[in-house]
């Protein structure tokens, strides 16, 4: 029995999938590095990003906010 | 949270019918640990990909497309459901059969799927233009109608081009007026439908109250436009 996700789970082909997610974080003021690499890490929420980001938190910071505990924070 | 039960509406087909026996032993085992509950758990997902194979076999004589993965797409929906049910395990009460309880999973997950699938070789516009859409379409009965819902329209345009933050109208637009099923929205921000849910009744109830500051009320546009 297998969970991966398979052609008929996903909704797009993984580089348009990243293209659609850097273009929302670009437009939302991420500067493009770091759209870049929190577009291709699905680890990253962008709904909640968005709404810190709509909230008046700089986009940074947003992303140190919600990295995932196994990233390391001086990263961000 | 409390979790709800899904109230079960559709009996399983005939051939994933248990006996009430049956469905108490296979719920101790799939609570239970070892062997048992290995085998409990094969049996679960096989009467939960004869659900997704029934669901999407059903999908598919009104979707051609769907038939060329009809086996990924039930393989899939059936994955997901036994994950889904195995996580609500213990806020099943007991109010229907278990079978019946599960067999929901299967049917919410299939239908997920299958929206999914529909968006698969699409792209979500980069640039959403859902605003387009309201325009005039001269439904309203009178000329008087007409001139109202223009004037509703025009101001729902602009409530939610001045009245919503960006990202309340990067979802609504998306989901309401582009049609872009909320699971597909959802996968690709990388959240869950429960987030977006809120954002869109946040967003909802911002142009209400917007509309309404206007002295506005969308409700009087549904009663000139319904014949």
């Amino acid at each position: 029995m297998s969970f991966r996700p398979t052609a008929a789970g996903r909704s797009g082909t993984p580089a348009a999938v990243e293209r659609w997610r850097r273009a929302q974080l670009l437009e939302a003021g991420f500067d493009a590095q770091l759209a870049r690499r929190l577009a291709e890490d699905g680890r990253w929420d962008l709904h909640r990003l968005l709404e810190l980001v709509d909230r008046g938190c700089p986009p940074a910071l947003a992303a140190r906010i919600l990295a995932p505990l196994e990233v390391d924070p001086q990263r961000w | 949270m409390v979790s709800r039960e899904p109230t079960p509406t559709v009996a399983p087909p005939a051939v994933g019918r248990v006996g009430a026996d049956r469905d108490a032993d296979l719920l101790a085992a799939l609570r239970g640990s070892g062997p048992a509950h290995d085998r409990a758990v094969a049996e679960l997902h096989a009467l939960l990909l004869r659900a997704a194979r029934y669901e999407v076999r059903r999908a598919a004589t009104h979707r051609p497309q769907v038939r060329e993965a009809l086996e990924d797409i039930a393989q899939h929906s059936a994955d997901d459901a036994l994950v889904a049910v195995l996580a609500k395990l213990d806020t099943f009460r007991g109010e229907s059969r278990f079978t019946t309880w599960a067999y929901k999973f299967a049917i919410l997950e299939t239908a997920v799927a299958l929206r999914r699938h529909a968006w698969q070789d699409r792209e979500i516009p980069l640039e959403f233009d859902g605003l387009r859409h309201l325009r005039d379409t001269g439904a309203a009965a009178s000329p008087g109608g007409r001139a109202q819902t223009r004037e509703l329209l025009g101001a729902v345009r602009e409530a939610i081009e001045s009245a919503l933050t960006a990202h309340q109208r990067r979802v609504l637009v998306a989901v309401t007026l582009d049609g872009v099923p909320i699971d597909v929205v959802a996968e690709r921000l990388g959240t869950t439908r429960g987030a977006l849910y809120k954002t869109l009744h946040d967003a909802r109830r911002r142009l209400r109250e917007e509309l309404a500051a206007r002295g506005l009320d969308p409700t009087a546009m549904d009663a000139e436009t319904t014949p």
